[in-house]
Protein backbone atom coordinates (compact mmCIF):
# COMPACT_ATOMS: atom_id res chain seq x y z
CA UNK A 1 0.00 0.00 0.00
CA UNK A 2 2.72 2.57 0.81
CA UNK A 3 4.20 2.06 -2.64
CA UNK A 4 1.08 3.36 -4.37
CA UNK A 5 0.99 6.57 -2.31
CA UNK A 6 3.59 9.28 -2.13
CA UNK A 7 4.31 11.40 0.95
CA UNK A 8 2.77 14.80 1.02
CA UNK A 9 5.09 17.55 -0.26
CA UNK A 10 6.66 19.77 2.36
CA UNK A 11 4.55 22.81 3.10
CA UNK A 12 1.40 21.64 1.41
CA UNK A 13 0.00 19.97 4.54
CA UNK A 14 -0.63 23.38 6.10
CA UNK A 15 -2.47 24.53 3.03
CA UNK A 16 -4.62 21.37 2.92
CA UNK A 17 -5.54 21.74 6.60
CA UNK A 18 -6.55 25.37 6.05
CA UNK A 19 -8.58 24.32 3.03
CA UNK A 20 -10.42 21.59 4.95
CA UNK A 21 -11.15 23.87 7.87
CA UNK A 22 -12.37 26.67 5.58
CA UNK A 23 -15.44 24.51 4.89
CA UNK A 24 -16.30 23.78 8.53
CA UNK A 25 -14.64 23.41 11.96
CA UNK A 26 -13.27 19.93 12.66
CA UNK A 27 -11.24 18.00 15.21
CA UNK A 28 -7.89 16.36 14.48
CA UNK A 29 -9.32 12.96 13.67
CA UNK A 30 -11.94 14.50 11.43
CA UNK A 31 -9.26 16.37 9.53
CA UNK A 32 -7.25 13.16 9.14
CA UNK A 33 -10.28 11.35 7.70
CA UNK A 34 -11.09 14.26 5.40
CA UNK A 35 -7.51 14.31 4.14
CA UNK A 36 -7.76 10.62 3.35
CA UNK A 37 -11.02 11.08 1.45
CA UNK A 38 -10.04 14.21 -0.45
CA UNK A 39 -6.69 12.86 -1.52
CA UNK A 40 -8.46 9.62 -2.56
CA UNK A 41 -5.72 7.61 -0.89
CA UNK A 42 -3.16 9.05 -3.25
CA UNK A 43 -1.37 11.28 -0.79
CA UNK A 44 -0.03 9.71 2.37
CA UNK A 45 -0.39 11.91 5.42
CA UNK A 46 1.60 10.79 8.40
CA UNK A 47 -0.79 11.44 11.24
CA UNK A 48 2.18 12.08 13.48
CA UNK A 49 2.84 15.26 11.52
CA UNK A 50 -0.81 16.36 11.52
CA UNK A 51 -0.92 17.46 15.16
CA UNK A 52 2.30 19.50 15.17
CA UNK A 53 0.99 21.18 12.03
CA UNK A 54 -2.32 22.01 13.74
CA UNK A 55 -0.54 23.50 16.72
CA UNK A 56 1.82 25.46 14.49
CA UNK A 57 -1.12 26.96 12.63
CA UNK A 58 -2.89 27.72 15.89
CA UNK A 59 0.21 29.38 17.25
CA UNK A 60 0.44 31.58 14.18
CA UNK A 61 -3.10 32.71 14.76
CA UNK A 62 -4.55 31.14 11.63
CA UNK A 63 -6.55 28.60 13.61
CA UNK A 64 -8.38 28.79 16.87
CA UNK A 65 -9.28 25.78 18.96
CA UNK A 66 -12.21 25.02 21.28
CA UNK A 67 -13.18 21.95 23.20
CA UNK A 68 -16.64 20.98 22.04
CA UNK A 69 -18.83 17.91 22.09
CA UNK A 70 -18.15 15.78 19.04
CA UNK A 71 -20.51 13.57 17.04
CA UNK A 72 -19.81 10.65 19.39
CA UNK A 73 -20.84 12.73 22.41
CA UNK A 74 -17.31 12.94 23.72
CA UNK A 75 -15.44 16.23 23.99
CA UNK A 76 -12.93 16.86 21.24
CA UNK A 77 -10.72 19.75 20.32
CA UNK A 78 -12.30 21.49 17.34
CA UNK A 79 -10.22 23.71 15.12
CA UNK A 80 -11.66 26.51 13.04
CA UNK A 81 -10.22 29.11 10.69
CA UNK A 82 -9.66 32.65 11.94
CA UNK A 83 -9.95 35.73 9.75
CA UNK A 84 -6.19 35.80 9.17
CA UNK A 85 -6.38 32.04 8.49
CA UNK A 86 -8.78 32.72 5.61
CA UNK A 87 -6.42 35.36 4.29
CA UNK A 88 -3.47 32.99 4.58
CA UNK A 89 -5.36 30.29 2.70
CA UNK A 90 -6.15 32.66 -0.18
CA UNK A 91 -2.54 33.74 -0.53
CA UNK A 92 -1.32 30.13 -0.34
CA UNK A 93 -3.75 29.00 -3.02
CA UNK A 94 -2.65 31.94 -5.12
CA UNK A 95 1.03 31.12 -4.89
CA UNK A 96 0.30 27.44 -5.40
CA UNK A 97 -1.54 28.17 -8.62
CA UNK A 98 1.29 30.36 -9.83
CA UNK A 99 3.91 27.75 -8.93
CA UNK A 100 2.12 24.84 -10.60
CA UNK A 101 1.36 27.05 -13.57
CA UNK A 102 5.02 27.89 -13.94
CA UNK A 103 6.07 24.28 -13.57
CA UNK A 104 3.44 23.26 -16.13
CA UNK A 105 4.78 25.89 -18.50
CA UNK A 106 8.26 24.44 -18.24
CA UNK A 107 6.96 20.92 -18.90
CA UNK A 108 4.93 22.14 -21.87
CA UNK A 109 8.00 23.79 -23.32
CA UNK A 110 9.93 20.53 -22.96
CA UNK A 111 7.13 18.62 -24.71
CA UNK A 112 7.03 21.10 -27.59
CA UNK A 113 10.67 20.62 -28.50
CA UNK B 1 6.18 36.18 36.22
CA UNK B 2 5.96 35.34 32.58
CA UNK B 3 8.08 32.28 33.18
CA UNK B 4 5.78 30.99 35.89
CA UNK B 5 2.83 31.65 33.65
CA UNK B 6 4.48 29.75 30.83
CA UNK B 7 5.25 26.87 33.11
CA UNK B 8 1.55 26.59 33.94
CA UNK B 9 0.64 27.01 30.31
CA UNK B 10 3.09 24.28 29.40
CA UNK B 11 1.48 21.89 31.85
CA UNK B 12 -1.97 22.72 30.58
CA UNK B 13 -0.75 22.31 27.04
CA UNK B 14 0.65 18.84 27.76
CA UNK B 15 -2.63 17.73 29.31
CA UNK B 16 -4.53 19.24 26.42
CA UNK B 17 -2.45 17.48 23.82
CA UNK B 18 -2.75 14.13 25.62
CA UNK B 19 -6.51 14.47 25.60
CA UNK B 20 -6.51 15.43 21.95
CA UNK B 21 -4.35 12.50 20.96
CA UNK B 22 -6.31 10.07 23.09
CA UNK B 23 -9.47 11.11 21.28
CA UNK B 24 -7.78 10.46 17.96
CA UNK B 25 -6.45 7.07 19.07
CA UNK B 26 -9.81 5.92 20.42
CA UNK B 27 -11.71 6.99 17.32
CA UNK B 28 -9.18 5.39 14.99
CA UNK B 29 -9.19 2.16 16.98
CA UNK B 30 -12.98 2.02 16.91
CA UNK B 31 -13.06 2.63 13.15
CA UNK B 32 -10.39 0.02 12.42
CA UNK B 33 -12.07 -2.60 14.62
CA UNK B 34 -15.38 -1.75 12.97
CA UNK B 35 -13.84 -2.46 9.57
CA UNK B 36 -12.94 -5.97 10.77
CA UNK B 37 -9.41 -5.61 12.07
CA UNK B 38 -8.59 -7.58 15.25
CA UNK B 39 -7.87 -5.34 18.26
CA UNK B 40 -4.11 -6.04 18.64
CA UNK B 41 -3.59 -5.38 14.96
CA UNK B 42 -5.63 -2.16 15.17
CA UNK B 43 -3.61 -0.99 18.15
CA UNK B 44 -0.36 -1.65 16.27
CA UNK B 45 -1.62 0.23 13.24
CA UNK B 46 -2.67 3.29 15.24
CA UNK B 47 0.68 3.45 17.00
CA UNK B 48 2.46 3.21 13.67
CA UNK B 49 0.35 5.95 12.10
CA UNK B 50 0.92 8.40 14.92
CA UNK B 51 4.62 7.73 15.24
CA UNK B 52 6.36 8.10 18.58
CA UNK B 53 4.04 9.74 21.10
CA UNK B 54 6.98 11.28 22.99
CA UNK B 55 8.45 12.77 19.88
CA UNK B 56 5.07 14.18 18.94
CA UNK B 57 4.66 15.79 22.34
CA UNK B 58 8.11 17.34 22.20
CA UNK B 59 7.51 18.68 18.75
CA UNK B 60 4.28 20.39 19.80
CA UNK B 61 5.84 21.73 22.97
CA UNK B 62 8.73 23.24 21.02
CA UNK B 63 6.28 25.02 18.75
CA UNK B 64 4.72 26.80 21.72
CA UNK B 65 7.96 27.42 23.60
CA UNK B 66 9.35 29.05 20.52
CA UNK B 67 6.30 31.26 20.32
CA UNK B 68 6.52 32.35 23.94
CA UNK B 69 10.19 33.06 23.58
CA UNK B 70 9.46 35.27 20.60
CA UNK B 71 6.75 37.06 22.55
CA UNK B 72 9.16 37.65 25.39
CA UNK B 73 11.84 39.06 23.12
CA UNK B 74 9.24 41.20 21.45
CA UNK B 75 8.06 42.56 24.84
CA UNK B 76 11.63 43.26 25.80
CA UNK B 77 12.31 45.18 22.62
CA UNK B 78 9.08 47.08 22.98
CA UNK B 79 9.94 48.14 26.54
CA UNK B 80 13.43 49.18 25.55
CA UNK B 81 12.05 51.28 22.73
CA UNK B 82 9.42 52.88 24.98
CA UNK B 83 12.04 53.74 27.55
CA UNK B 84 14.29 55.33 24.96
CA UNK B 85 11.43 57.18 23.32
CA UNK B 86 10.39 59.05 26.48
CA UNK B 87 13.43 59.49 28.70
CA UNK B 88 11.80 62.16 30.85
CA UNK B 89 8.86 59.92 31.64
CA UNK B 90 11.25 57.07 32.40
CA UNK B 91 13.31 59.30 34.67
CA UNK B 92 10.18 60.40 36.50
CA UNK B 93 9.00 56.82 36.92
CA UNK B 94 12.38 55.61 38.12
CA UNK B 95 12.70 58.53 40.52
CA UNK B 96 9.22 57.94 41.91
CA UNK B 97 9.99 54.30 42.45
CA UNK B 98 13.33 55.10 44.05
CA UNK B 99 11.78 57.63 46.41
CA UNK B 100 8.92 55.33 47.25
CA UNK B 101 11.18 52.41 47.99
CA UNK B 102 13.55 54.66 49.93
CA UNK B 103 10.78 56.12 52.07
CA UNK B 104 9.32 52.71 52.76
CA UNK B 105 12.70 51.31 53.71
CA UNK B 106 13.39 54.25 56.01
CA UNK B 107 10.04 53.82 57.72
CA UNK B 108 10.56 50.11 58.15
CA UNK B 109 14.00 50.71 59.66
CA UNK B 110 12.49 53.16 62.12
CA UNK B 111 9.64 50.85 63.08
CA UNK B 112 12.15 48.05 63.42
CA UNK B 113 14.15 50.09 65.95
CA UNK B 114 11.22 51.49 67.88
CA UNK B 115 8.81 48.60 67.97
CA UNK B 116 10.69 45.44 67.27
CA UNK B 117 13.88 46.11 69.13
CA UNK B 118 12.34 48.33 71.82
CA UNK B 119 14.77 48.81 74.66
CA UNK B 120 17.02 45.82 75.03
CA UNK B 121 17.01 46.07 78.79
CA UNK B 122 15.22 44.46 81.72
CA UNK B 123 11.65 45.65 82.26
CA UNK B 124 11.90 48.65 80.01
CA UNK B 125 8.33 49.62 80.96
CA UNK B 126 9.46 50.59 84.45
CA UNK B 127 12.01 53.11 83.22
CA UNK B 128 10.99 56.75 83.58
CA UNK B 129 12.58 59.99 82.47
CA UNK B 130 12.86 62.80 85.01
CA UNK B 131 11.48 66.17 84.02
CA UNK B 132 11.33 69.55 85.67
CA UNK B 133 8.18 70.77 87.26
CA UNK B 134 7.91 74.54 87.31
CA UNK B 135 9.66 77.51 85.87
CA UNK B 136 12.89 77.33 83.98
CA UNK B 137 15.52 78.69 86.31
CA UNK B 138 18.83 78.21 84.67
CA UNK B 139 20.47 77.98 81.33
CA UNK B 140 19.87 74.68 79.56
CA UNK B 141 21.25 72.87 76.55
CA UNK B 142 18.07 73.26 74.61
CA UNK B 143 15.91 70.53 76.07
CA UNK B 144 13.53 70.91 78.99
CA UNK B 145 14.28 67.68 80.76
CA UNK B 146 17.99 68.18 81.27
CA UNK B 147 19.39 68.12 84.80
CA UNK B 148 22.72 68.72 86.39
CA UNK B 149 25.01 65.97 87.52
CA UNK B 150 24.75 66.75 91.27
CA UNK B 151 20.97 66.35 91.07
CA UNK B 152 21.54 62.96 89.53
CA UNK B 153 23.78 62.02 92.43
CA UNK B 154 21.16 63.19 94.91
CA UNK B 155 18.47 61.16 93.19
CA UNK B 156 20.70 58.11 93.20
CA UNK B 157 20.68 58.24 96.99
CA UNK B 158 16.96 58.01 97.50
CA UNK B 159 15.46 54.56 97.72
CA UNK B 160 11.78 55.31 98.21
CA UNK B 161 10.48 55.15 94.67
CA UNK B 162 13.32 53.84 92.57
CA UNK B 163 15.38 50.73 92.35
CA UNK B 164 17.93 52.75 90.53
CA UNK B 165 18.57 56.14 88.98
CA UNK B 166 21.12 56.97 86.35
CA UNK B 167 21.99 59.84 84.11
CA UNK B 168 23.63 60.16 80.75
CA UNK B 169 24.60 62.69 78.13
CA UNK B 170 25.64 62.20 74.53
CA UNK B 171 28.99 63.54 73.40
CA UNK B 172 31.27 63.21 70.42
CA UNK B 173 34.87 62.47 71.27
CA UNK B 174 38.13 62.15 69.40
CA UNK B 175 38.81 58.49 69.82
CA UNK B 176 42.06 56.81 68.92
CA UNK B 177 43.24 53.24 69.33
CA UNK B 178 46.79 54.24 68.51
CA UNK B 179 46.34 55.33 64.94
CA UNK B 180 44.48 58.25 63.45
CA UNK B 181 41.93 59.67 65.91
CA UNK B 182 38.33 59.59 64.78
CA UNK B 183 35.19 61.39 65.83
CA UNK B 184 33.23 58.79 67.73
CA UNK B 185 29.80 58.84 69.33
CA UNK B 186 30.16 58.51 73.08
CA UNK B 187 27.85 58.63 76.04
CA UNK B 188 28.84 60.03 79.42
CA UNK B 189 27.03 57.99 82.03
CA UNK B 190 26.74 57.74 85.76
CA UNK B 191 28.08 54.64 87.47
CA UNK B 192 24.56 53.36 87.89
CA UNK B 193 23.82 53.34 84.17
CA UNK B 194 24.49 49.71 83.29
CA UNK B 195 23.33 48.19 86.57
CA UNK B 196 20.01 50.07 86.48
CA UNK B 197 19.38 49.15 82.85
CA UNK B 198 20.32 45.56 83.58
CA UNK B 199 22.81 45.29 80.76
CA UNK B 200 25.42 42.58 80.98
CA UNK B 201 28.94 42.63 79.54
CA UNK B 202 29.97 40.60 76.50
CA UNK B 203 33.57 40.89 77.59
CA UNK B 204 35.33 42.26 80.68
CA UNK B 205 33.16 44.40 82.96
CA UNK B 206 30.85 47.38 82.63
CA UNK B 207 31.01 50.72 84.44
CA UNK B 208 30.17 50.77 88.15
CA UNK B 209 29.81 53.36 90.89
CA UNK B 210 33.54 53.01 91.55
CA UNK B 211 34.24 54.46 88.11
CA UNK B 212 32.13 57.49 88.85
CA UNK B 213 33.42 59.01 92.09
CA UNK B 214 36.18 61.59 92.01
CA UNK B 215 36.24 63.67 88.83
CA UNK B 216 39.10 62.73 86.55
CA UNK B 217 40.19 59.72 88.59
CA UNK B 218 38.75 56.85 86.56
CA UNK B 219 40.04 56.82 82.98
CA UNK B 220 38.09 53.81 81.74
CA UNK B 221 35.76 53.17 78.80
CA UNK B 222 33.30 50.47 77.78
CA UNK B 223 32.90 49.68 74.11
CA UNK B 224 29.69 48.89 72.26
CA UNK B 225 29.61 45.43 70.77
CA UNK B 226 29.52 46.67 67.18
CA UNK B 227 32.34 49.11 67.78
CA UNK B 228 34.43 46.35 69.34
CA UNK B 229 33.73 44.13 66.35
CA UNK B 230 34.46 46.77 63.72
CA UNK B 231 37.30 48.73 65.28
CA UNK B 232 38.96 46.07 67.39
CA UNK B 233 38.30 43.12 65.10
CA UNK B 234 36.44 41.48 68.00
CA UNK B 235 39.81 40.92 69.65
CA UNK B 236 39.52 38.89 72.83
CA UNK B 237 42.36 40.87 74.39
CA UNK B 238 40.68 44.24 73.77
CA UNK B 239 40.11 44.56 77.50
CA UNK B 240 43.08 46.31 79.05
CA UNK B 241 44.11 48.10 75.89
CA UNK B 242 44.96 51.77 76.11
CA UNK B 243 42.98 54.20 74.01
CA UNK B 244 43.04 57.98 73.64
CA UNK B 245 39.92 60.04 74.29
CA UNK B 246 40.60 63.63 73.27
CA UNK B 247 44.30 62.91 73.92
CA UNK B 248 43.59 61.56 77.42
CA UNK B 249 44.75 58.00 77.93
CA UNK B 250 42.01 55.65 79.04
CA UNK B 251 41.70 51.89 79.44
CA UNK B 252 39.13 49.62 77.87
CA UNK B 253 37.54 47.64 80.68
CA UNK B 254 34.78 45.83 78.83
CA UNK B 255 32.36 45.38 75.96
CA UNK B 256 28.59 45.72 76.35
CA UNK B 257 26.18 42.97 75.30
CA UNK B 258 25.57 42.67 71.55
CA UNK B 259 21.88 43.52 71.88
CA UNK B 260 22.46 46.81 73.71
CA UNK B 261 22.62 49.87 71.48
CA UNK B 262 22.08 52.63 74.02
CA UNK B 263 18.76 54.04 75.13
CA UNK B 264 18.13 56.59 72.40
CA UNK B 265 16.50 55.45 69.20
CA UNK B 266 18.72 56.23 66.28
CA UNK B 267 21.60 57.41 68.43
CA UNK B 268 23.96 54.56 68.99
CA UNK B 269 27.00 55.30 71.15
CA UNK B 270 30.21 53.48 70.34
CA UNK B 271 31.80 54.04 73.76
CA UNK B 272 30.56 54.73 77.25
CA UNK B 273 32.63 56.92 79.55
CA UNK B 274 32.02 57.58 83.26
CA UNK B 275 30.43 60.97 83.93
CA UNK B 276 33.29 61.63 86.30
CA UNK B 277 35.51 61.88 83.22
CA UNK B 278 33.38 64.55 81.55
CA UNK B 279 36.09 67.20 81.81
CA UNK B 280 38.37 64.96 79.73
CA UNK B 281 35.61 63.94 77.31
CA UNK B 282 34.13 67.36 76.62
CA UNK B 283 36.93 69.87 76.02
CA UNK B 284 36.54 73.01 78.13
CA UNK B 285 33.80 71.52 80.28
CA UNK B 286 34.73 72.18 83.89
CA UNK B 287 31.37 72.64 85.55
CA UNK B 288 30.31 69.08 86.06
CA UNK B 289 29.66 69.56 89.75
CA UNK B 290 27.81 72.83 89.25
CA UNK B 291 24.16 72.35 90.19
CA UNK B 292 23.01 74.88 87.66
CA UNK B 293 24.68 73.38 84.65
CA UNK B 294 22.01 71.16 83.25
CA UNK B 295 23.33 68.81 80.60
CA UNK B 296 22.24 65.29 81.46
CA UNK B 297 19.10 63.26 81.14
CA UNK B 298 18.15 61.43 84.31
CA UNK B 299 16.24 58.19 84.16
CA UNK B 300 15.05 55.95 86.93
CA UNK B 301 13.70 52.48 87.38
CA UNK B 302 10.50 52.49 89.38
CA UNK B 303 10.20 50.02 92.21
CA UNK B 304 7.83 47.14 91.53
CA UNK B 305 5.05 48.47 93.75
CA UNK B 306 5.37 52.14 92.90
CA UNK B 307 3.20 53.61 90.20
CA UNK B 308 4.22 56.49 87.99
CA UNK B 309 1.57 58.70 89.62
CA UNK B 310 2.95 58.07 93.08
CA UNK B 311 6.48 58.85 92.03
CA UNK B 312 5.33 62.09 90.45
CA UNK B 313 4.14 63.59 93.71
Amino acid sequence: MPSSRFPIPQGTLDMLILQILSLEPAHGYGIAQRLEQISKSVVQVNQGSLYPALHRLEQRGWLKADWKESETGREAKFYSLTRSGHKQLRSEIDSWVRLTGAVQLIFDEGAAQ
Amino acid sequence: MKRILNWFRLRRLAGDLDRELQYHIDRRMADLIHSGLPEPEARRRVALELGGATQLREEVRDIWLNRWLQDFVHDLRFSARSILRSPSFTATAVLSLALGIGATTALYSLIDQIVLRALPVDHAERLVLFDWNGEQLAETFGSDNLMSYPICRDLQQQKQFFDGVFCCAAATVNFSTGGEPRLTAAELVSGTYFSTLGVSPALGRLLTMDDDQVPGSSPVVVLSYDFWKNQFGAAQDAVGRKVLVNQHAMTVVGVAAATFHGIDVGEVPSVWIPAAMSAQSIPGFETMLDRRTRWMQILGRLKQNVSLAEAKT
